[in-house]
C-alpha cells in the first residue's frame, strides 16, 4: 500500500472500521527513530530537486524514519515529494515489482514530477529483490526516468546518510550528456547537510579564489536544482569534489566524459589545502601561488599562536566535518587535551589521524555521535575545559564549559579560512578568562 | 592515508564500475547433483589449459564446486572468511589458484536448516565487488556454478546485470531436472532489462534415462531452447575424481576429456 505523507484524518481508521488490530493504523505505520538511518539523506537530497519525486520502499519501520522527518521538516509535507511504499507480508514473500508499479504510476502520473527516485531499504535489500531491473521496467512503461538508490542499513561497514546521499547523486548519473565545455569552469560537487547547513559554497575561500582568478563557478551540484539543468554539470572542465557525497558521481563523469575531479573537503590540514589550491591551480592555468602560500603561512602562524594560548586545555569533541578524529588530531597538535571524541563512523582519514593521536599520547574516550546520553554524562563527570560540537549552549555554559559551536559547519567553510575561522572562535572562548601563559 | 585525500587530476583510483574487464562471464545452472561443478571445472581447465586466465565461482552452500581443480583441498568460503575476519578480509584469504592457474572461489553459506543461503550469495558478491576481484585479477573468463534452481532472490544474482552475460542450464532427462531446467530458463527470461544475463542452451549430461536425448531434445523444443551440448555417462569422472582431479587435468586424452574441450570452445567461442 502506498503510505501518503499526510497531515490529516483521511487515512484513519474509525472505531466501525476495526476488524483487526491491523485497522488501527496511526498516521505513520510505528514509532521508532534512527539518526543515521541512510533514508535521513534520502530525504535531505529530495528537498533539493524541485521536479523529482521519491518512493522509498520498506518495512513499516524503515518508512517511517523519512515520514516523520518530513513531517517535522516541512511546513507542507503533501508537497514535499515523498512517498513510502509499505511492504507487507505478500511482497516479502514475492517480492515487491508489481505493488511498486503501481505505486510509481501513481506517482508519476503528476505532469509536475519529471523522474522518479526509486529507493530501497532493509528488506527490500535483504530478501534480494531486483531495484534495477524493477525501476528500467517502471521506467520503460511510464516513459520518465527512474534511478535506483540502494540503501540499507547494514550495507558497507558505516551505515549513515552519507552514503545514501552519494548514491542518490549517483544515480542520476544517466540523465547526463555532453555538453559543450566551457573553457576555465568548475563544477563544486557535494556539499554538507550537518545541522541544516545553508548556505552557498561560492562564499567559500575557495568559490572566491576561483571567481577572483576567472575561473567560471559552472554548477554548484546538489543545489536546488530541476532535472534538465543537471545535463549542464558535463560543461566543466574540472570537478572539484567538496564533499565526499559527490565522489562517485565524479568518478562517473571521469570515467564518461572524461571531466577529471579533485578531492577539497573541509579539512584541518593546511598542507593539503596548499597542494590542492596549486593543482587546481596549474589545471586551470591559475597563477595563484603567491597568494595560497601567503594564505597557508598565515594559517600555519596562528596555529602556533592560538597553541600557546590553549596548550593543556581540556576538550570534548564530535561533530562533523572533518572527519571527528582528523578534528580531535588537529586538537592535540595545538597541544590541547581532547577527553572524548563522537563519531559515528570512521572514514577516510581517520586511521592517519589516530595514529597521530596516540603518538602525541592521547587516547581520548570514543562516543558514539547519535547517543546523546554518554555525552552529557561525559560533560557532567570530565568538565572539559571547552566543548565543540552540538548540544543546547545554555546546558552546556551551565556546567561551566566553553561551547565552541562546531568546527566547520557551514557550507562556505572551504579553505584556509575555515581553519582560521575556528581558531578564531576558539582563541576568543579562550580569551573570555585568559590563563597566564606569557603568549605575545 | 590521510583525511583529506587528494586524487591526483586525471588518475584513476581503479575504483570505478568495473564492468566490461572480462572477456565472458557465464551462469551454470542446474538441480543439485545433475553435475554442474562436474561440467564447469572441466571447462574452466579445459579453458586454462589454452592460456586463458580462468576464474571459478562456486555459488552453493556445500562449497565444493572447485575441490576437483584444488586437489581436493576445501578452500575458505568468501563467507566464512568474513564470518572470521570481519572487514580485514583480502583478495588472498579467499581465491586460490588451482591447476592450471584456475582461480578458484567459494561463496559458501550457512550450514543447512540455519541463516539464508540467498542472503548470503548476495553477500559474498558483495565483497567480491568490494574487493574489486574482477579488476585486479582481470579473468578472461568468469564461471559462476549456481546451486539448483534459482530459488531466491539471492540466486538469481548471477544473472544480475554486472555478473553474467550468458546463462547454461545443466540437465539430464529426468523430470525434475528439466522441471528445475525450465524455471531457470523463466526467471533469465523475466528479466527485462537489457545487459542481464541471456540464456543460450542446455547442456545434457546423461543420466542414462531410457530415450535420454529424445526427452530432452523435446522438452528443449517446448521451452524454446537449445541443446547445446550432450555429455555422455562416464566412470571416468569417478576416476578422475578419486585423483581429485577433473577429466581434462587427469585423462587429458580421454574421449570424455575432448567433450568437454569441446563443449568449453561452444561456450567460450573460439
Ligand atoms: N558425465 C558424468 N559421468 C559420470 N558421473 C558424473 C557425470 N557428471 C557428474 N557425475 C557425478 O555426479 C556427481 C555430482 O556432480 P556434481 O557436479 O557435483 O553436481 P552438482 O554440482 O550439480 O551438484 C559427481 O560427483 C560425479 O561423480
Ligand atoms: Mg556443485
Amino acid at each position: 500500500m502506498i503510505d501518503y505523507i499526510m497531515s490529516c484524518l483521511s487515512l484513519l481508521n474509525r472505531v466501525s472500521e476495526i476488524e483487526s488490530s491491523k485497522d488501527i493504523i496511526g498516521r505513520l505505520h510505528c514509532q521508532s527513530s534512527g539518526v543515521i538511518c541512510p533514508l535521513h539523506g534520502v530525504m535531505l537530497l529530495n528537498e533539493l530537486f524541485e521536479d523529482t519525486a521519491t518512493l522509498i520502499v520498506g518495512a513499516p519501520e524503515c518508512v517511517y524514519y523519512p515520514q516523520v522527518g518530513t513531517l517535522i521538516r516541512l511546513d507542507n509535507p503533501t508537497l514535499s515529494g515523498i512517498y513510502t511504499y509499505v511492504m507487507d507480508e505478500n511482497d516479502v514473500v514475492f517480492g515487491s515489482a508489481d505493488g511498486l508499479k503501481i505505486a510509481a504510476q501513481a506517482v508519476l502520473e503528476d505532469p509536475e514530477i519529471a523522474a522518479l527516485f526509486l529507493v530501497s531499504s532493509c528488506v527490500f535489500e535483504l530478501i534480494g529483490d531486483d531495484l534495477r531491473a524493477i525501476s528500467a521496467d517502471i521506467a520503460n512503461a511510464l516513459g520518465k526516468p527512474v534511478f535506483p538508490v540502494h540503501t540499507s542499513n547494514y550495507d558497507h561497514h558505516c551505515p549513515d546518510y552519507f552514503k545514501a546521499i552519494e548514491r542518490m547523486l549517483e544515480a542520476i548519473a544517466p540523465v547526463l550528456s555532453k555538453q559543450e565545455t566551457i573553457p576555465h569552469s568548475v563544477n563544486l560537487l557535494g556539499r554538507i547537510f550537518h545541522g541544516n547547513a545553508k548556505g552557498s559554497l561560492r562564499q567559500s575561500e575557495l568559490g572566491a579564489m576561483l571567481e577572483k582568478n576567472g575561473v567560471t563557478i559552472n554548477m554548484e551540484f546538489p543545489s536546488r536544482v530541476r532535472l534538465e539543468h543537471i545535463k549542464q554539470l558535463t560543461a566543466a572542465e574540472l570537478n572539484i569534489v567538496t564533499d565526499r557525497v559527490g565522489i562517485r558521481l565524479a568518478k562517473i563523469m571521469q570515467e564518461k566524459y572524461g571531466i577529471p575531479y579533485v578531492l577539497f573537503e573541509s579539512t584541518f590540514s593546511h598542507q593539503t589545502i596548499e597542494e590542492t589550491y596549486l593543482s587546481i591551480g596549474r589545471f586551470l592555468r591559475v597563477a595563484w601561488q603567491d597568494e595560497v602560500s601567503r594564505l597557508s603561512a598565515h594559517t600555519k602562524e596562528r596555529i602556533s599562536e592560538v597553541s600557546c594560548i590553549v596548550e593543556g586545555e581540556t576538550i570534548i569533541a564530535g561533530c562533523l566535518p572533518p572527519d571527528p578524529f582528523q578534528s580531535v588530531a588537529f586538537l592535540s597538535k595545538l597541544k590541547m587535551k581532547p577527553l572524548v571524541v563522537a563519531s559515528a563512523c570512521l572514514s577516510r582519514g581517520s586511521e592517519e589521524a589516530i595514529a597521530n593521536l596516540l603518538k602525541a599520547g592521547e587516547d581520548p574516550y570514543v562516543i558514539h555521535a547519535c547517543e546523546r546520553e554518554p555525552m552529557e554524562e561525559a560533560l557532567k563527570t570530565l568538565r572539559p575545559r571547552f566543548y565543540v560540537g552540538h548540544a543546547p549552549h545554555e546546558k552546556v555554559s551551565a556546567l561551566g564549559i566553553r561551547h565552541i559551536g562546531c568546527f566547520m559547519a557551514e557550507p562556505e567553510h572551504l579553505g584556509f579560512r575555515s581553519i582560521d575561522n575556528f581558531l578564531l572562535r576558539l582563541e576568543s572562548a579562550a580569551m573570555q578568562t585568559p590563563a597566564e601563559k606569557g603568549c605575545d | 592515508m590521510c583525511c583529506f585525500v587528494f586524487i591526483s587530476i586525471g588518475k584513476n583510483d581503479g575504483s570505478g564500475s568495473g564492468e566490461g574487464v572480462l572477456l565472458k562471464r557465464i551462469a551454470v545452472y542446474g538441480k543439485g547433483g545433475i553435475g554442474k561443478s562436474v561440467t564447469v571445472s572441466n571447462m574452466s581447465v579445459a579453458l586454462a589449459q589454452q592460456g586463458l586466465k580462468v576464474m571459478q565461482i562456486g555459488c552453493d552452500p556445500k562449497a565444493d564446486s572447485t575441490i576437483n581443480i584444488t586437489g581436493g583441498d576445501r578452500i575458505s568460503t568468501v563467507l566464512r572468511t568474513m564470518r572470521e575476519k570481519h572487514d580485514r578480509v583480502e583478495i588472498e584469504d579467499i581465491i586460490i589458484k588451482g591447476d592450471f592457474g584456475v582461480y578458484c572461489v567459494e561463496a559458501g553459506g550457512p550450514p543447512p536448516g540455519v541463516g539464508c543461503a540467498g542472503r548470503g550469495i548476495i553477500t559474498a558478491f558483495e565483497k567480491l565487488k568490494e574487493l574489486h576481484v574482477y579488476e585486479k585479477i582481470k579473468p578472461d573468463i568468469v564461471f559462476y556454478d549456481v546451486l539448483g534452481d534459482v530459488v531466491c532472490g539471492g540466486f538469481a544474482m548471477p544473472i544480475r546485470k554486472g555478473y553474467a552475460d550468458d546463462v547454461y542450464v545443466v540437465t539430464s532427462g529426468e523430470m525434475m531436472s528439466l522441471y528445475a531446467a525450465n524455471n531457470i530458463i523463466s526467471a533469465v527470461r523475466s528479466n527485462i532489462e537489457r545487459g542481464y544475463a541471456q540464456f543460450r542452451g542446455l547442456i545434457l549430461n546423461k543420466k542414462n534415462v531410457e530415450n535420454e536425448e529424445d526427452i530432452v531434445r523435446k522438452a528443449a523444443e517446448e521451452m524454446n531452447a537449445e541443446v547445446l551440448h550432450v555429455i555422455p555417462r562416464d566412470s571416468i569422472v569417478q576416476e578422475a575424481e578419486r585423483q581429485h582431479k577433473t577429466v581434462v587435468a587427469a585423462f587429458p586424452d580421454s574421449k570424455q576429456a575432448l567433450i568437454y574441450k569441446e563443449l568449453s570452445r561452444k561456450v567460450f567461442g573460439d
